[in-house]
């Protein structure tokens, strides 16, 4: 299988850019967006396989970029990856499409094998 | 902190000990004194009687006597001439005759009207006595006849006179008998004594006229002194070296003498003996008593005590429950916060495991790279921690794997090493050489020893000393972590492990949550965790791990 | 069995170690294993929920103690794990279960409403003028102003003049104070602390209380109000507390907190602060503990009426408190202002006025027109509010009339019991009744505050003089008599409320009662009697059988314990019709073992399938072979031989299970107690798990791993077990739930199974008719052999309980099991 696209989205540039070398490092084409608008634009000017979500962002919430993105980019699977452990995220979550809902902080390793089953049911 | 705990019961244990054993003895004591009171009461009338009974006999034994022998002495002078009488052979003869029927009368004599003898037969030397100016001597010539107390007279011996008066040809003489002392007191005594029991005979004056006991002689004044005149039989109450005794009196001979019979009162050991059965109950309760007394009191005292066990054992589970719900309330909240940053550390540590993996040539790279693995190593504990308090990765059972735990603190002082080194702080270990290796949770541990070491530091300050020590207890393993520090005032004691308390002020760097996460570590664990602090002194937490090495480990499929 | 069985475990260990499973392709081996993780996730999250659902209704049941601190807690985090369990189905069968987030939002929405939190209030007019008022402004103005505001309003009656200071100038001067945390406190520190330490507690949240300083916009609306409403008029006022839902039907809050009278306008910011206060008094906060309110919930509007120069004054019940049936206006006199009558610190004058015959009622203090006129307003009131009304009014001394304040009539004692009659004499007879019922236990004369905490449980409370702070030990005391006071005192509100038996006004009680001395108060007849006499009505329960708390607990145990789905084989088996988070959890539960099945089915030609355990056996057991649990070659369905299981744990089970010796296919002795239990249960209506997991038998399977769950008999168990070289992953999960027959018989077959698997070393939890075993970390030839002694058990608990007639069968069947002697079962 090709090593999926991957864009990472998060508030915080101290962990966007070190994941970002993490995964490239990996051989895994990945790009990041610090907020929900920036990431649509990328969705809208290349192709990604999936994409790794905060919940909250100031702005357009996880949330709400993952309903954007069902709606207009449907090939592009959504991992939501958080801080919060909440019911009524989750569930939110899950119900509108999301792949998993993961908790922050995950291995590399988990996170990895999460994006490509993402990857490969969406295929 | 243990050691006094253990004190109150032991009073409690005494008070109750005390409190049954009273419960017990009153009762037994007070019916055993009624019984003995009802007891001495019945011996005594019972005893009353047999002295009356027993001085009545003897008077009238010693009255007979007394009589008999008058009589014989007045048979004697009624049926003898004065001639025969002063006659030595025909008195001898008849002193022998008298004294072959066992009679009372040592010697006989015939005495004149001038005070003399005319005759003599017995065992003494009477030449030359003369009797004119004797009391007794005008009596007899005045009354007929007289009976002496016992006296020593001119004899300078202990005797007692029987004299009557003979008239003939109209002068009088007079026939005197001695009577043997012996006899007199020998009738008294007759037919043997209860023991404690005495009888004898005194005069007027209160002296002896018979023999009371070896002790006494005749003629001594009595110790029980003169006694008042009475008719009948008296008996009395007395007290005698603090023993009752009864006193039966009865005057007789005219009364000129008492004849007085002591019993003395039955003790302690009699009465009961006459009632056995009394006494068994008695001594059977005094033995038993205090054993039911003993039992008792340890059987209610285990009971109090595993009720108060179970009371304080439900109420910490409550308020356990009570601080952890507290406890995830705040995760809940505040999660987050820590889970970002965690994220972040890892994520730029592993960004540096890559980069050294990247250029393997670089110098120190080893020491790198290990230190970014604690770095991971610390962030993966924290979000155990930070997933356990929001309820979200609750696996089957906690991952256990053998650990040393001396190594494990190694480890564990590893992460602190700047902080030591900066604050100057001298380490101490004293590991003993034996201990086993547990099979336990290490990270979780290790957040233990993490927290504690940095109380400790925190405590201690700049130059302090920290004491850590390992050892081998209980099938299981002994931590100690002590530090010099100003200690914590048993106020605050109580309270260190409450979620959210804190005794190092409001610096905010702490949350008040360490040392209940560590009891909570502990708990899951299956350990333990105390304190105990002196101010000036220090503190120190003691943590005990168990080994974790179930039954039939040692049986069964060896590990791959 | 032990030595050669041992053998032969060790023989299909070292098998097991040998053959590793051969290697499939690597996405579908992840996938699989996937599944199998997400599997047994859905499962030990499961038996988390059923731990939870146990521990509701013990608390329910009063077996165990609780706190809704702790319950909220655990059902926000149980939440989550239904959640995860959720997810984990979902994944599992391809996103069909999708409809489940819905019903799991619906519920967990539910559960978030019920403790939503009313608190806070921060926007919202800072006062409202007594005119503007209505009874639905009682979120703003407390429920007693908002009442008097109707009264004013509404019902044409008189009241003075004033305003009220709403909860939202309460909650900003908390809030910017940082007072609320502090507030919050209180009833921990009672929990923890007991009533002593609550006591210095509240002084010192009192005491910061009245230093705080009162935000300028307060101020100033308050003296905009005193401006707008009284002019330049120079009036004195009453100060009192209006808090929601005080005055209420249900919880009375009576006397709890302060009123303070003759106050000049000026003094009106700090007066009100004092009130305030007084909601985080002693006896207020530990009213709210024992109505289960939260503190934040003492939400405070103060209100503020010009001050009646009262001739005379005092309360009027448009029903008699004791008897609500009757056509009768109970009214209280005093001269002067009543607040002391009210506080019940004085008697009053109190006088029975049949409606329409006022002249007969007599008094010394009201005339037959103030009389018509309370009448009236009495009966006036109780038509507009709808219920039977306890007013406080007062007449000035012009002669005017006005109603101060006028609130339902709490807790209306039960319907009056017959008086109850004996021929023994009382000790005292007289004084009035507060609360109807009897109750009897020894005196305890309170002489201050600083008694109640020794009184007795089930003791009598005698006192001088009767007193709101009684409200702190009415759970426990059986009854309260009073040398002083008033019926229509606020104590008597309390007691009707919290049920207590109490007559007050009976002179010279605390003289002749003598402390430790057992009494029966019959406060329905006025009278008290030596000794316990077993009156009629003398059962009242004590405890927290009808606590606020108890009831919030039922309310949040009606989102998680009932279990509505459990039939599977109906269409009402659906993600909608989930109302809890049992029947979610129950939902996830029964789907996750279909999923695995359909997981077998769809992937045909692999070698997970299921097979029919071909084997003597009074049950159908379907086995899922997840990784070298069957020798069997061939894919495809069919059935698998015994000696085909090369799964340890279910070879250990079966071996259990096929004991020769255990005659399940006789007709067991059924005793005719038993049967009838049973058949009774039966027709009753099915426990909730008979019909769990159809009539089929399911394990699933690897060489080291089993679960295996069936419905034998009537019971549901599960066993779940790993028997590997890994000791350290070893270990034996058994569970056991349900069954027929009545609940006396479940909880001996409870008990038996309990006995037989403690003494076989598992770790046992047994709650309600739940049993949970677990047995941890042991070498594989022990787990083995435990897996051979369930075996046992599941054959021989089978309809066990239809023999259990007597407390002593269960030790005596264990007994009986542990040696062996299976040919009694």
């Amino acid at each position: 299988m090709a090593d999926p696209r991957v864009l990472l989205v998060d508030d915080e540039v101290e962990f966007l850019e070190p994941m970002k070398a993490r995964i490239e490092r990996r051989g895994i084409a990945c790009n990041t967006a610090t907020n929900g608008e920036d990431a649509l634009r990328a969705l809208a000017r290349e192709r990604f396989d999936c994409a790794v979500v905060d919940v909250r962002m100031p702005g357009m919430d996880g949330i709400e970029l993952l309903r954007r993105i069902r709606r207009d980019f449907p090939s592009v699977a959504v991992v939501l990856l958080t801080g919060h452990a909440s019911v009524e995220l989750g569930v939110q979550g899950m119900d509108l499409g999301a792949f998993e809902y993961l908790l922050k902080p995950i291995e590399l390793d988990d996170l990895l094998d999460t994006v490509r089953r993402a990857v490969a049911q969406q295929a | 902190m243990a050691q006094p705990a253990l004190s109150p019961y032991r009073r409690l244990r005494g008070q109750m000990f005390l409190v049954l054993l009273c419960f017990g003895y009153v009762p037994l004591i007070v019916m055993g004194a009624a019984g003995l009171m009802a007891n001495r009461e019945a011996a005594e009338a019972r005893m009353r009687n047999v002295l009356e009974a027993m001085v009545k006999n003897r008077r009238a034994t010693v009255e007979l006597f007394l009589e008999t022998t008058r009589r014989q002495l007045e048979l004697v002078a009624a049926s003898s001439s004065v001639e025969q009488l002063s006659l030595p052979t025909f008195l001898e003869a008849l002193l022998d005759q008298m004294r072959h029927d066992n009679g009372p009368i040592v010697d006989l004599g015939l005495i004149g009207d001038t005070g003399r003898y005319l005759a003599y037969a017995g065992p003494y030397r009477v030449e030359g006595l003369d009797y004119r100016d004797q009391g007794w001597f005008h009596e007899v010539l005045v009354l007929g006849r007289h009976e002496s107390d016992i006296f020593l007279g001119l004899r300078r011996f202990p005797h007692m006179v029987v004299a009557v008066k003979k008239r003939e040809a109209g002068r009088d003489w007079i026939v005197r008998a001695t009577i043997d002392t012996d006899i007199l007191s020998g009738l008294v005594r007759e037919g043997g004594l209860e023991s404690g029991a005495d009888v004898f005979i005194l005069n007027r004056a209160g002296e002896y006229q018979t023999k009371y006991s070896d002790s006494h002689r005749l003629m001594e004044k009595a110790e029980c002194g003169p006694q008042p005149l009475h008719s009948g039989v008296r008996v009395t109450v007395g007290r005698q070296d603090g023993r009752r005794q009864l006193i039966a009196t009865t005057w007789l001979r005219g009364d000129s003498w008492v004849l007085v019979a002591i019993q003395r009162a039955p003790g302690l050991a009699a009465l009961l003996g006459g009632q056995s059965a009394v006494a068994a109950l008695l001594a059977v309760g005094l033995v038993l008593v205090p054993v039911l007394s003993h039992v008792i009191a340890r059987h209610r005292l285990r009971q109090i005590r595993g009720l108060e066990r179970e009371r304080a054992a439900l109420y910490e589970s409550v308020a356990q429950d009570q601080k952890m719900a507290a406890i995830g309330r705040l995760a809940a909240g505040i999660a987050h916060e820590i889970n970002n940053p965690l994220a972040i550390i890892q994520a730029q540590a592993g960004v540096m495991a890559d980069m050294l993996a990247d250029d393997p040539a670089s110098r120190s790279c080893s020491e790198f790279r290990e230190r970014i693995g604690k770095i991971e190593a610390q962030v993966e504990r924290g979000r155990k921690v930070t997933h356990r308090l929001l309820g979200f990765s609750r696996r089957v059972g906690h991952e256990s794997e053998p650990v040393d735990v001396a190594a494990a603190i190694d480890e564990t002082l590893s992460f602190v090493e700047k902080e030591l080194e900066s604050l100057r702080v001298r380490i101490v270990r004293d590991y003993a050489a034996d201990v086993p290796i547990v099979r336990s949770n290490l990270s979780q541990m290790q957040q233990v020893f993490l927290n504690l070491v940095n109380n400790a530091l925190d405590a201690v300050g700049d130059g302090g000393e920290v004491r850590i020590g390992v050892s081998n207890k209980e099938r299981g393993v002994a931590v100690s972590i002590a530090d010099n520090g100003p200690g914590i005032p048993p106020a605050d004691l109580a309270r260190v492990f409450e979620p959210f308390y804190s005794t190092k002020g409001g610096a905010g760097r702490h949350s008040g949550l360490g040392l209940a996460i560590c009891q909570e570590i502990m708990r899951s664990l299956g350990g333990r965790i105390a304190v105990e602090s002196n101010v000036g002194v220090g503190t120190t937490f003691s943590l005990w791990f168990p080994s974790g090495h179930e039954r039939g480990d040692e049986g069964g499929v060896a590990g791959s | 069995m032990g030595w050669s069985f041992r053998r032969g475990v060790d023989g299909l260990l070292a098998r097991a170690a040998r053959r590793r499973p051969p290697a499939a392709p690597g996405v579908r081996d992840a996938a699989f294993r996937l599944t199998y993780e997400r599997f047994r996730e859905i499962l030990s999250y499961n038996d988390v929920v059923l731990g939870l659902i146990a521990d509701l209704e013990d608390a329910l049941a009063g077996r165990r103690p609780f706190s809704l601190d702790v319950v909220r807690e655990r059902v926000r985090s149980v939440a989550l794990d239904a959640f995860v369990m959720v997810k984990n189905l979902d994944q599992l069968a391809g996103g069909a279960e999708s409809r489940l987030y819905d019903a799991l939002e619906r519920i967990d929405g539910e559960i978030n409403a019920l403790w939503a939190a009313t608190t806070e209030r921060l926007n919202g007019p800072l006062l409202v003028p007594l005119a503007a008022l209505r009874a639905g402004d009682a979120q703003w103005a407390g429920t007693k102003m908002a009442n008097l505001g109707e009264v004013a309003n509404r019902c044409g009656l008189a009241t003075p003049v004033g305003f009220v200071i709403t909860t939202v100038a309460t909650s900003r001067f908390l809030s910017e104070n940082g007072l609320w945390e502090r507030c919050d406190r209180l009833e921990a520190v009672l929990e923890e602390g007991g009533p002593s330490a609550l006591g210095q507690a509240c002084e010192e949240v009192g005491g910061a209380i009245e230093r705080a300083v009162i935000p300028a916009e307060v101020v100033e609306s308050i003296a905009a109000g005193i401006e707008m409403t009284f002019g330049s008029r120079r009036v004195r006022l009453a100060v009192r507390s209006s808090a929601v839902g005080e005055d209420s039907a249900e919880s009375s809050h009576a006397g709890l907190y302060a009123t303070l009278l003759d106050i000049a306008p000026e003094g009106l910011p700090a007066a009100w602060r004092s009130v305030v206060a007084s909601a985080f008094s002693p006896v207020a906060v530990t009213y709210r503990y024992e109505r289960g309110l939260s503190p934040r919930e003492a939400q405070m509007a103060v209100g503020c009426v010009e001050m009646v120069q009262a001739r005379c004054a005092g309360v009027a019940y448009s029903r008699p408190p004791d008897d609500p049936a009757s056509d009768v206006v109970v009214i209280g006199a005093t001269s002067g202002a009543g607040a002391a009558l009210a506080a019940g610190e004085t008697s009053a004058e109190t006088l029975f006025v049949v409606p329409g015959r006022e002249a007969r009622a007599g008094g010394a203090l009201l005339g037959d027109a103030d009389l018509r006129w309370l009448v009236s307003a009495a009966r006036g009131l109780e038509g507009h509010f709808g219920s039977a009304q306890d007013i406080e009014w007062a007449v000035d001394v012009s002669g005017n009339r006005f109603v101060l304040q006028s609130r339902p009539v709490v807790a209306f004692a039960p319907p009056p019991v017959p008086c109850p009659v004996t021929d023994r004499s009382p000790l005292l007879a007289g004084g009035n009744c507060a609360c109807p019922g009897v109750g009897s236990g020894p005196v305890f004369v309170v002489r201050g505050a600083n008694d109640l905490p020794s009184l007795p449980q089930g003791g009598v409370l005698v006192a001088h003089h009767s007193s709101p702070t009684f409200v702190s030990v009415m759970r426990r005391c059986a009854a309260i008599v009073t040398d002083v006071g008033s019926p229509t005192g606020h104590m008597a509100s309390l007691a009707r409320e919290f049920g207590v038996p109490a007559l007050v006004g009976l002179e010279g009680a605390t003289g002749k009662l003598r402390p430790g001395q057992v009494v029966t108060v019959d406060a329905s007849g006025r009278r008290v009697y030596e000794g316990d006499l077993p009156l009629e009505g003398a059962a009242r329960p004590i405890g927290p059988s009808d606590s606020p708390a108890l009831e919030k607990l039922r309310a949040l145990a009606s989102f998680v314990t009932p279990l509505g789905l459990t039939d599977p084989s109906v269409p009402g088996f659906a993600p909608e019709e989930c109302r809890s988070l049992h029947d979610l959890t129950r939902y996830v539960h029964e789907r996750a073992y279909e999923t695995v099945f359909h997981f077998g089915d769809l992937a045909r030609e692999d070698r997970h399938h299921s097979f029919k355990l071909d084997a003597r056996l009074p049950i159908v057991v379907r086995v899922f072979d997840v990784g070298g649990g069957v020798t069997l070659a061939r894919s495809g369905g069919g059935r698998v031989r015994v000696e085909e299981i090369s799964s340890v744990p279910f070879r250990a089970l079966l071996d259990g299970m096929l004991e020769p010796r255990i005659r399940w296919d006789l007709p067991r002795p059924v005793s005719v107690r038993g049967f009838l239990s049973v058949l009774g249960e039966s027709m009753a209506g099915p426990p909730a798990e008979t019909l769990q997991i159809g009539r089929l038998s399911y394990a699933i399977v690897s060489d080291c791993y089993l679960n295996f769950s069936t419905k034998a008999g009537y019971h549901f168990q599960t066993v779940d077990a790993y028997c590997g070289e890994s000791q350290n992953k070893n270990y034996v999960h058994f569970r056991f739930k349900g069954g027929a027959a009545d609940e006396m018989r479940r909880q001996r077959r409870i008990r038996f199974v309990s006995a037989v698997l403690e003494a076989l070393d598992f770790r046992v939890d047994s709650r309600s008719d739940l049993v949970h075993a677990r047995l941890d970390k042991y070498p594989g030839g022990l787990i083995a052999e435990r897996l051979v002694d369930l075996g046992h058990l599941t054959m021989c608990a089978r309809q066990l309980d239809m023999l259990m007639d007597a407390d002593e069968s269960a030790d005596h069947f264990a007994a009986a099991f542990l040696a062996g002697l299976w040919e009694r079962f």
